[in-house]
């Protein structure tokens, strides 16, 4: 078995667990947990920034993760770079300060910045006729049963929020392990299951995973909330939804993964499958058995009504207490209790030699560029597999490698297949932070929507578009956010730009929103330029595009700005911002 | 059928002539012009309309037996909804009697329209079928390599149906872009294909690209006028677009801008015109329903598109994955696509066109036949799809309906995952011949047809 011929310090944390014991396994999982919780609360203070820079080689494998030297100043264009991967955007404020404090610096400053979040929003009934009574606002419904009041808080954390890589990495999270607020209505709930993304986004891996499995909105998302035993009588066995996609989307994929992400293959090159249906039914049965948390001042009961705050709560009597078949050969025994049929459940998912490089390849996918190198993804998936102090999992140290990674840094990238689409919510909100906006949202999500991603709410547990979406054209690359890019969405975001950039007094404030501000830009700095249209051309190609556009490109943008007259310097600012945003080399992140 | 249609067609027209042949021989020329016009419209025009259903629809409780002892067995596995089952009951369902006047099954219960197209002859169903490689049973379907990759996984079970591409590497195209591949000179000044629901593989061609089109509303590129400065933007943005890159993403993404920019102004016009149908619609809002409003627009006004021959739609709906409470969900989702495809049928039959459009549904998989806790079914494989319109030799059943039996003959596990008897290959190829691919072409297009013998499933008239 894999698991068992990992390196000696993934033995540490998984040791023997094909034979464990009943007793050993609730040992080792109490075990675990406190190591972890040691581990998280040694990295996730406030000071923690500048600790462990450098993670000691494993004793075998791929090489080490590649790390500039710390004492280098960033350039502008590898600072803009950098903003482009781990918040939403440069700022001329914000490239200063990552030059301030050098790459690494600025990257530990944000893995110990907390969240900005959402503020908490009280529970409130399902039934939306008892939460908006007759009389009540006609907002009413969108404010409280839709996840609306979220996606706008979203976008001003976006655009102003100081914990701008957590937000990024949380943005990411939302589009790995998905709920939906298509079927998550309540906003408190979609609140709950958000601000824990954030609360967990520099988390370790197996917290992560069950803070995601306990979450009630999940349980409700993907029916392991009141998924009772087998029942003879009535001819019915527990529903596989959660037991499936827990393997296949959110941990392990469908194939096994060389450390590098390439595909095990037989003999006759076919790629070896993780899992069975068998599998499938045994992570099923093994996470039977849980329910709501009562309400307050409700008794708790086989089966709780729908609510959304604090994690599902176990009924015995209602678990399958069989054996249940997990991956890699190992079972669980018969007659464990819930929590540790799911403790056991979740070790076995976490120990899988395909989770370093599956969320290595999603987070780098999210972050960085579509097409990693094989040898970028081993890096990371070394990172997973031990930190350096033989903790598997830590996503803080997985995600300060995937941005301190020679393939993620540098001025410019020459490889042809290098880069990502902007995905919507990046887009506009990266527009909005180069453009110097104050909005409260509501323009950002609508528009961001039109171009196919409402965040929160994509159409299924697949997002809005898989991670190995075929870049149109190419027999070989993926291009993830290619999956939303067709004709209705192209004209959006030219349409977003002509409304965000001409609109004479900015976009005006929703009048059924409270505390709406609108969505207006400040273009002083680039009116101050724009005489020049030749300075004016260079700032944006600094700021947006790290002077990498073209001579061609440049050309274009500054005979339209010169088609406006010199003292007209608003519409030579519009006009050149237009066509750098809107131009295919801004849209794709390089 | 669409030659007799062509003829005519083509007698009307010259028999009209006949009558008017006082006239001067000056109005005769529009006169040709319009014979011209109809011999290359409605008599070649053919279109096909996927209705994809996204998740999984339970085509177990769509057609379900309807004699006693067939509905019985039914019955005691899906358990009463009371108990948390999944059998609707037998007075609920929907007769439909085949041409002898036999009635084998019933409809789910909100398929009113679709019973009535049944009753009509312009439906037909296709029973068990589903993504396979090969003819094979239960036990040699995975020795001899007749069962797809990735069984049971949503999204691969989606590309599959769409694509027909089975095994081995994946290739990013569905059969209806092949299709459009293959036609050849069509006409038409839009693509072959289009989606009212976004990229996906279905309309994905191999040599073709296909166009989305918005589910309402029109295509616009906005904040351009007359003036230099604007029109100094305008060509600088074009510009933008086409200068390329050697960043193949750059470049990729210059090529979609471009074609939308050139779509945009081609389909603008067609888009923010009036419908005729929309009547037909009444009272219909749903997203499938706006997706086939979209449609029947494109086929009405298809001569200001350049009387294209051959048409691709692709048209979607949702929230099929029923693990949990399936009754009520399935209920809601089915009324939405009975209504709509009626609807739309019914529009095809005023615009002059219902045996020139070919609607039919699929999706990723069927549902287990044995429920699940909390009202549900999980991932299973075969199942039936509905085929209609005015080409469809209807009021029949294609295909071999499965033995409802857990662990049967049909079942390759212990909860009723139905080994598909019918390919979607089979039923792929059966509609793209209709569409005009020709034998030769056919291997290319479903790349598992050749395994099977059966390679038109008579479900369309010629």
């Amino acid at each position: 078995m894999d698991i068992v011929r990992k390196s000696s310090r993934d033995d540490l944390a998984h040791r023997n667990r094909g034979g464990a014991s009943k007793a050993a396994a609730v040992a080792f999982t109490m075990a675990f947990s406190l190591a972890l919780a040691s581990a998280l609360s040694a990295c996730g203070g406030g000071g923690g920034g500048g600790d462990s820079n450098t993670a000691p080689p494993p004793t075998s494998g791929p090489p080490p993760p590649s790390v500039p030297p710390p004492e280098q100043l960033a350039s502008v264009a590898d600072a803009t770079r950098l903003l482009d991967q781990a918040s939403f955007g440069p700022t001329d404020a914000a490239v200063a300060d990552v030059r301030s404090k050098n790459i690494t610096g600025w990257v530990d400053a944000q893995l110990a910045t907390p969240s900005t979040g959402y503020a908490s929003i009280a529970f409130i009934d399902p039934n939306s006729s008892v939460g908006c009574p007759t009389g009540s606002p006609s907002t009413c419904f969108r404010d409280n049963y839709t996840a609306f009041p979220l996606q706008l808080q979203f976008y001003v954390n976006a655009v102003n929020g100081a914990d701008q890589l957590r937000q990024r990495v949380a943005l990411a999270y939302s589009q790995i392990f998905v709920i939906s607020g298509i079927d998550i209505k309540e906003t408190y709930g979609m609140r709950g299951y958000q601000q824990m993304l954030l609360d967990n986004a520099f988390s370790n891996f197996r917290v992560l995973l069950e803070r995601v499995t306990l979450s009630p909105a999940m349980g409700d998302y993907l029916d392991m909330v009141n998924n009772d035993k087998s029942n003879l009588a009535r001819g019915t066995t527990p529903n596989e939804n959660y037991g499936r996609e827990i393997l296949q989307l959110f941990s392990i994929g469908l194939f096994k993964l060389n450390p590098d992400g390439t595909a095990k293959t037989d003999s006759g090159g076919v790629p070896i499958p993780t899992y069975t249906q068998d599998t499938v039914e045994g992570f099923s049965y093994a996470l039977t058995g849980w329910t709501y948390a009562p309400r307050p001042g409700a008794t708790s009961k086989w089966v709780n009504l729908k609510y959304y705050l604090g994690d599902m709560v176990p009924f015995p009597d209602h678990h399958e207490t069989g054996t249940k078949l997990l991956l890699e050969g190992v079972s669980l025994p018969a007659g464990q209790t819930p929590q540790q049929d799911l403790a056991g459940a979740l070790d076995n998912i976490v120990a899988h030699p395909n989770v370093g490089p599956f969320i290595g390849r999603r987070l780098i996918e999210a972050l960085v560029t579509s097409n990693p190198s094989p040898p970028y993804i081993a890096r990371i998936t070394a990172v997973f597999n031990d930190n350096g102090q033989g903790v598997r999992g830590d996503m803080k140290a997985v995600i300060r490698a995937i941005l301190l990674d020679a393939e993620a840094r540098g001025d410019a990238k020459t490889d042809i297949t290098y880069g990502r689409l902007r995905e919507p919510a990046q887009f506009v909100a990266s527009a909005g932070r180069a453009l110097g906006t104050k909005t409260d949202g509501v323009y950002l999500n609508a528009q961001a929507s039109a171009m196919g991603q409402s965040v929160f709410q994509p159409g299924s547990v697949f997002n809005f578009y898989p991670p190995d979406f075929p870049l149109p054209g190419s027999a070989t690359l993926v291009g993830p956010q290619f999956g939303l890019a067709d004709a209705p969405t192209t004209d959006a975001r030219f349409n977003f730009l002509n409304a965000l950039l001409y609109s004479a007094n900015g976009i005006a404030a929703d009048a059924s929103v409270a505390n709406a501000i609108g969505t207006k830009i400040d273009l002083t700095n680039l009116q101050a330029l724009a005489g020049d249209a030749t300075a004016l051309v260079g700032k944006l190609d600094t700021l947006l595009d790290h002077t990498t556009m073209t001579a061609t490109e440049k050309s274009a943008v500054a005979s339209a700005v010169n088609a406006l007259a010199g003292s007209d310097t608003v519409n030579r600012a519009r006009a050149a911002a237009y066509l750098v945003i809107a131009a295919p080399r801004y849209q794709i992140a390089r | 059928m669409d030659s007799n249609n062509f003829s005519q067609d083509r007698r009307r027209i010259l028999g009209s002539l006949g009558a008017l042949g006082a006239l001067g021989f000056a109005s005769l020329a529009p006169r040709l012009a319009l014979i011209d016009a109809m011999a290359q419209a409605a008599p070649g025009y053919r279109a096909l309309v996927c209705v994809f259903l996204y998740g999984g629809n339970d085509s177990n409780n769509m057609v379900v037996p309807y004699t006693s002892t067939e509905y019985n067995n039914y019955a005691a596995v899906r358990g009463s909804q009371a108990n948390g089952g999944l059998a609707l009951t037998q007075a609920s369902l929907l007769p439909i009697a085949e041409k002898n006047g036999s009635v084998r099954f019933g409809l789910h219960p909100q398929l009113t329209g679709l019973q009535t197209l049944w009753g009509g002859g312009k439906a037909a169903l296709l029973y068990n079928v589903g993504t396979l490689i090969k003819p094979a049973n239960k036990t040699n379907y995975l020795t001899i390599g007749a069962a797809p990759t990735n069984l049971f996984s949503h999204q691969d079970q989606q590309r599959e149906f769409q694509g027909t591409r089975l095994a081995g590497p994946q290739t990013p195209s569905g059969w209806g872009g092949r299709v459009a591949d293959k036609l050849g000179a069509v006409g038409g000044s839009v693509p072959v294909a289009i989606s009212i629901a976004g990229n996906n593989t279905f309309v994905t061609g191999d040599t073709t690209r296909a166009v989305a089109l918005p589910q309402t509303g029109s295509l616009a590129i906005n904040g351009f006028d007359s003036s230099p400065a604007s029109q100094a933007r305008l060509s600088a943005l074009r510009q933008l677009m086409t200068t390329g890159s050697d960043a193949v993403m750059v470049s990729t993404l210059g090529d979609i801008q471009s074609s939308t920019y050139n779509l945009t102004q081609t389909l603008a016009p067609v888009l923010n015109g009036a419908s005729s149908t929309t009547a037909q619609f009444a009272g219909l809002t749903s997203s499938l329903a706006n997706q086939f409003k979209q449609v029947a627009k494109m086929i009405e006004h298809r001569a200001d598109l350049g009387s294209p021959s051959r048409q691709i739609f692709f048209v979607s709906i949702g929230g099929f994955d029923t693990h949990s409470n399936e009754i009520a969900v399935q209920d809601k989702l089915l009324a939405d696509v009975s209504a709509s495809v009626t609807a739309f049928y019914n529009a095809t039959v005023q615009l002059g066109v219902a045996s020139n459009v070919t609607t039919f549904t699929s999706s990723d998989f069927t549902r287990t036949f044995k429920p699940a806790t909390s009202g549900g079914a999980d991932h299973a494989w075969g199942g039936h799809h509905f085929i209609v319109g005015g080409a469809v030799n209807g009021q029949a059943g294609y295909g071999t309906f499965p033995t409802q039996v857990l662990n049967g003959p049909d079942d390759v596990s212990n909860e009723g995952r139905w080994l598909p008897t019918t390919s979607v290959d089979q039923f792929g190829a059966t509609l793209a011949k209709w569409m005009g691919v020709t034998a030769a072409d056919m291997s290319s297009v479903f790349p598992n047809l050749a395994n099977f013998t059966v390679k038109d499933l008579g479900i369309l008239s010629a």
